[in-house]
């Protein structure tokens, strides 16, 4: 995201009009999704340790029991399996937790 | 050839040799009618558009048509249909911060030649617009 956006918005005398939110539909929606599922991969590292189990994000300290429907675990089943590659996997709540932070963070910041 | 290894970015820029430098993506759309709905010299303009964001930004990719709407509230809320092309250039906050003036230039050049309610664009996650008043013959 650009950090001086309001500063290229004035100099190009232009109103920024809206945010877009990092998934969408479509076409961007999907390059976006592929975007938070990479990058989330990329930062995925097994724990320290004799037995280090699945390789996860350093900052993930809990796990929290977050309630949703089965039409949005079977959604994030579908994007899991389809993100995963034979040198990296992800899980279906691995996705789930990323696109959470995310948003948090997001409305943490308006 | 599969690695079993995964890199992080900073990595992958070292092996690859590459450059993180232009981490910003632009988008423009170049419209095919005006707000009357009449079409406009689109290829001209696309044309124009990578000309533009080769020189100031080292390059663009335009994508075929797409289909698209914009509500001109000028207008009493009509709603304009038209077929525009996308086009994105991976550019920096410095480039952006450096040419604003030359693609400002071009923008309200494109708006005002082909009689647009306004010229939208993109960069990265935030929607821009530069409007242009209603002409009173439009």
């Amino acid at each position: 995201m650009a950090k001086r956006i309001k500063k290229i918005a004035e100099l190009l005398e232009a109103d920024v009009v809206a945010h877009l939110p990092d998934v969408g539909p479509g076409y961007f929606g999907a390059a976006r999704l592929e975007r938070i599922v990479s990058d989330l991969k990329k930062q995925l590292r097994p724990a320290a340790g004799r037995r280090p189990g699945r390789p996860t994000k350093a900052t993930w300290g809990l796990r929290p029991k977050v309630p949703m429907s089965q039409r949005t675990k079977r959604r994030l089943e579908k994007i899991a399996k389809r993100m995963n590659s034979p040198d990296r996997k992800v899980s279906p709540m691995q996705v789930a937790g990323e696109i959470l932070e995310r948003v948090v963070a997001e409305i943490d910041s308006e | 050839m599969k690695s079993k290894k995964s890199h992080d970015p900073r990595e992958l820029v070292s092996l690859l040799q590459a450059s993180t430098r232009k981490s910003n993506l632009l988008v423009l759309f170049v419209p095919s009618r005006d707000r009357s709905g009449r079409r406009v010299p689109q290829q001209t303009w696309l044309n124009r558009a990578l000309d533009v964001l080769g020189r100031l930004f080292g390059g663009a990719t335009a994508y075929p048509k797409g289909r698209g709407v914009w509500r001109d509230d000028q207008q009493r809320g009509k709603l304009l249909f038209d077929e525009p092309i996308v086009v994105q250039c991976y550019t920096s906050e410095e480039d952006l911060l450096r040419e604003a003036g030359a693609l400002r230039a071009f923008l309200v050049e494109m708006g005002a030649a082909c009689r647009q309610g306004a010229v939208g664009f993109v960069i990265d996650r935030d929607y821009l617009e530069i409007r242009f008043p209603l002409k009173t013959q439009e």
